[in-house]
């Protein structure tokens, strides 16, 4: 009852006018690689300082979820990822629409979005203070072990030879280790810098790697870009019959998404790590991912905006922010004298529903949106790059410089886009790179934290029930390959 | 015994990985040992150090011993001509632009205009029609830009 | 993420004392995000003296975060002692400097003022076998190492638990969790005993199964009542968590005094008082002699605490 009741507020002209304003610019914003939700969401908080709270808060979530949705784009199009979490996107959304489905690839990605924040509306509604008990459960160790599934899922992810996908994971771990450390206070490797001691933040990185590398292969390969890809003719909707193929991976992907997203401290370029690793290893077809595969995106897509949902349960039922860009939204909800928490449910309810009622509103406006726009947006991919090249890296100053307001992150981005366009070059993929980069602080974090909770001991990776389950699970994913090779030969003698 | 572009590009990624872990190996000397967890600051490091040199003495060694010929045969033409001398304009006006900005040399607004012209112009290769439609772009994105970014969303743009 | 400031043309060469201070926008540099306690703070008080026109030019507030606050702090040190770069920081300027992260404090700005200040206690989840503080420490006693203490590295989170422990001659084991919500996540599922936060979590917390069991303010919290203070149970410690305005050295006396009379008189407001309160900052103004010596003795205390915990471990 409270539901409808939140539902008829939110469909009133008003707060509908502030969630669609909020999808629209946070599509547009998520689109542009460099500017990021949350850099739009930090940048409004102070206009909606006048505004109802509700709405405002409405705002910045439709905000949120546009900007994750909108990073697809620019990531299918040209293999720029326009929001961090839209990184594995780029694997599999860029090689199909560069085979002359860029339609088909947004669209993909845009339903498998839409579902992924469905599902985890129906769990923020439906199930939301029990599953943030249950995430409490996850301590250092339960943190490691499932990242270190992951890694062991996704490894070899891309083309190329193993040994030149090692070297880049490792190049990428080394990329994450400078600065100063959290888990004992202890600058390393800055080389006497000050500007080091922050070390490499992951925005000037990820923008190096994948958009300036991107940039500078573009000016390249200037004379193929300039080929126009034919959009007429081409399948713009996926038919019914993919969506039924696809309907497991898009219900595990959601799932790991939304899990994620619960998890208090880490981010949704993490989910859709997970959950391609998780799809990838599920597949039938593991080797057709990072080639233009429909699993690849649907699996990356619906994780990142199931991830959205999932981030705002901690959020609503505990007050804790299930990710960086929550506590964006947690400091505006407290700025407007809102305080999430058990006691909200009580005191306000219908603010409660209204949120979470507005989670599913804003997926469903950000789905009529990017549905009315893809054959437009599809165009975007036929641009002179003579226009985008430019503007693009003035998007990646401006986005590396508001980051902390010092110039020494758009020099990164410089670097990193040189070191990318290299190893690039020699054949060297850069998934792994950006992979290893993202999670080794977060394992090596979490790792010490066990051992300072163990004194030293490693026992409690197998003892701990949930930590148990992710080991057994590398470990399987890990010699499946091999007993599968082994018997094959058997099978041939 | 002529090398091919395949591996001068290998041994100069292996050397510089190899080099990478001698500096991180030299930078590690100086954490002191550990003191709030047992495993201590430099424990990741160094070992991320051994394994880089490890592989990259593996690349090396395998470019170095591999069939020449057939690594030649390999190497695959792209069927359109390669652009390395506006890569180089490209990446070097993005590096003066970001100096011009960070030495406070050209604020945001015409350091903008001036770059986003310029490498439009490069990058347009003779077309004047882009060329124009380059410049207007320029203006709408330094000045607009400039305008949105500090009076409306207070960001300190240099 | 980032919010940020006006534009401004700095022209870099150092300026003589203008008889008209200020003639252009004045940067307030923050060394953490936007959206958190101290952003609020910022922000509150940038709007009321922008409101009240207490100063002719408006305040733009700047965010540099990272490196445990460093980033910004060491900007503000290196900026133009010319009164148009200020900041506010916490006591994170003396225990970046007890860490060996940066090699200089307080004494290295000038202090400007303090606008308010936050209460630090300690507390557990709801349903923790300690009660009470001197359960605790009683039982850390016995067995020493045992309670687990999760914490941020290096911040007054981490050094003031520490402090107590030398205090009581007992010793806690640091598991590093790192920002306000993982703690409370950590503390609320059991992964950890016991943490530090402010007044504000514990009231905000408090249906999420918080519970406070010691203050380190001089007198028992009114919202606490049955929280004692650490003194009351003998150990002596007696701090909170200053919010101090800084310029650069050498920032000519007269705009520090025009930056106190603008922060003192926008802080006489009921209303800003009444926000403030809501973020968990008392509102209480304090010129320099009132927040140097906070410092300074806070300063004292863990300077010689941080080398004894590095040479206890190896």
């Amino acid at each position: 009852m409270e539901l409808l009741q939140a539902f008829q507020y939110l469909l009133s002209p008003t707060p509908l006018m502030w969630l669609t304003v909020g999808v629209a610019s946070g599509i547009f914003v998520g689109a542009i690689p460099g500017l990021g939700g949350g850099m739009l969401m930090a940048l409004t908080v102070p206009l909606t300082f006048s505004m109802d709270s509700t709405h405002a808060v409405l705002l910045l979530m439709g905000m949120h979820v546009g900007s994750v949705t909108g990073g697809l784009i620019s990531a299918t199009l040209f293999k720029m990822p326009g929001t961090p979490s839209a990184m594995m996107t780029t694997f599999d959304g860029y090689p199909m629409a560069q085979s002359g489905k860029p339609g088909l690839a947004l669209s993909l990605g845009i339903g498998a979005s839409f579902l992924g924040g469905l599902v985890s509306a129906g769990f923020l509604i439906i199930l939301a203070p029990p599953l943030a008990k249950l995430a409490l459960k996850f301590g250092p160790w339960e943190y490691f072990a499932m990242v270190l599934m992951a890694l062991v899922l996704i490894s070899s992810i891309s083309q190329g030879t193993m040994l030149k996908g090692l070297l880049s994971a490792m190049l990428g771990i080394t990329a994450a280790l400078p600065g100063l450390n959290a888990s004992d206070g202890q600058l390393r490797l800055t080389f006497g810098f000050d500007s080091m001691t922050d070390g490499f933040n992951l925005l000037p990185v990820l923008l190096g790697i994948f958009v300036m590398s991107q940039l500078i292969k573009d000016t390249v390969e200037l004379n193929k870009t300039a080929s126009i890809i034919s959009l007429k003719n081409t399948q713009l909707f996926p038919k019914l019959s993919t969506w039924k193929k696809q309907s497991l991976n898009l219900m595990r992907s959601s799932i790991v998404g939304t899990w994620i997203g619960i998890l208090p401290g880490i981010g949704a370029s993490i989910s859709s790590m997970v959950s391609y690793g998780m799809a990838k290893a599920f597949s039938k077809t593991p080797e057709k991912f990072g080639t233009g595969h429909k699993e690849g995106v649907v699996a990356s897509e619906a994780a990142n905006n199931a991830n959205a949902g999932g981030a705002l349960i901690p959020l609503i039922t505990l007050g804790i922010p299930g990710a960086p860009v929550d506590a964006i939204l947690l400091g505006a909800m407290i700025m407007h004298r809102i305080q999430p928490g058990p006691l909200l449910f009580q005191t306000n309810g219908d603010l409660v529903w209204a949120l979470m009622g507005g989670y599913l509103v804003a997926n469903i406006l950000m789905f009529l949106v990017m549905l009315f726009s893809t054959r437009l947006v599809a165009r975007i991919i036929n641009i002179n790059r003579a226009y985008m090249i430019p503007i693009i890296f003035v998007f990646c100053l401006i986005g590396a410089f508001a980051l902390s307001n010092r110039i020494f992150d758009v020099w990164l981005v410089i670097v990193f886009g040189i070191v990318g366009f290299v190893l690039d070059k020699a054949k060297f993929p850069l998934g792994p790179f950006v992979i290893g980069y993202v999670l080794t602080g977060f394992l090596e974090e979490n790792l010490r934290s066990g051992l300072q909770a163990s004194d030293g001991s490693y026992f409690p990776l197998l003892t701990r029930p949930l930590s148990l389950i992710f080991v057994l699970v590398a470990v399987f994913f890990l010699v499946f390959p091999f007993y599968t090779e082994w018997r094959r030969n058997r099978k041939k003698d | 015994m002529k090398l091919s572009y395949q591996h001068i590009q290998d041994y100069v990624i292996g050397a510089s990985t190899i080099v990478l872990a001698g500096l991180i190996l030299w930078a590690v000397r100086e954490i002191p040992p550990p003191f709030f967890d047992p495993l201590g600051s430099a424990a990741v490091p160094k070992t991320v150090a051994f394994i880089l040199i490890l592989l990259a003495a593996r690349l090396t060694a395998r470019r170095y011993f591999e069939n020449k010929a057939e690594a030649e045969k390999a190497v695959h033409q792209e069927p359109y001509n390669l652009e390395p001398w506006l890569t180089t304009a490209v990446v070097v006006f993005s590096i003066l632009y970001t100096l011009a900005l960070g030495t406070g040399l050209l604020g945001f607004r015409w350091g903008t205009v001036v770059y986003v012209f310029l490498t439009g112009v490069v990058l347009a290769k003779k077309d004047r029609k882009v060329m124009g439609f380059s410049l207007g772009l320029a203006l709408v994105i330094g000045i607009g830009g400039d305008y949105l970014f500090t009076n409306f969303f207070f960001i300190d743009l240099p | 993420m980032v919010l940020g400031g006006l534009l401004l043309i700095s022209c870099g060469k150092p300026q003589s004392i203008p008889a008209e201070w200020p003639e252009k926008p004045i940067k307030l540099i923050l060394p953490t995000n936007a959206g958190g306690e101290t952003d609020g703070l910022a922000r509150l008080l940038q709007r009321a003296i922008a409101d009240k026109q207490l100063l002719p030019e408006k305040i733009v507030v700047v965010n540099l975060p990272g490196a445990g606050g460093t980033i910004g702090t060491r900007r503000l040190k290196e900026s133009e002692p010319d009164g148009y770069t200020i900041g506010i920081w916490h006591s994170g300027i003396v225990t970046s400097k007890a860490m060996g992260i940066v090699d200089f404090d307080h004494n290295d700005f000038e202090l400007i003022c303090m606008s308010g200040y936050t209460e630090l206690l300690l507390g557990v989840a709801e349903g923790s076998k300690f009660q009470t503080i001197e359960a605790l420490v009683e039982f850390a006693r016995n067995n020493p190492r045992s309670v687990n203490v999760s914490t941020n590295v290096g911040l007054p989170v981490h050094l003031v638990p520490l402090l107590l422990a030398e205090k009581a001659g007992i010793e806690f084991r640091f598991i590093q969790t790192g920002g306000g919500a993982p703690r409370l996540a950590s503390l609320l599922g059991g992964h950890s005993d016991m943490t530090m936060l402010s007044t504000m979590a514990f009231v905000n917390f408090k249906d999420s199964g918080l519970k406070p069991l010691v203050t380190f303010s001089a007198k028992r919290n009114p919202l606490f009542p049955n929280v004692p203070t650490a003194k009351e149970i003998g150990i002596d410690i007696e701090l909170v968590e200053i919010r101090a305005w800084l310029a650069p050295k050498e920032t000519p006396e007269s705009i520090l005094e025009k930056i106190r009379n603008a922060v003192k008189t926008a802080m006489q407001d009921p209303e800003l008082a009444e926000e403030m309160n809501s973020l968990g900052v008392i509102p209480v103004y304090g010129g320099k002699e009132e927040a140097q010596p906070r410092l300074d003795k806070l300063l004292n205390a863990v300077m010689p605490l941080v080398d004894k915990v590095r040479s206890v471990d190896q």
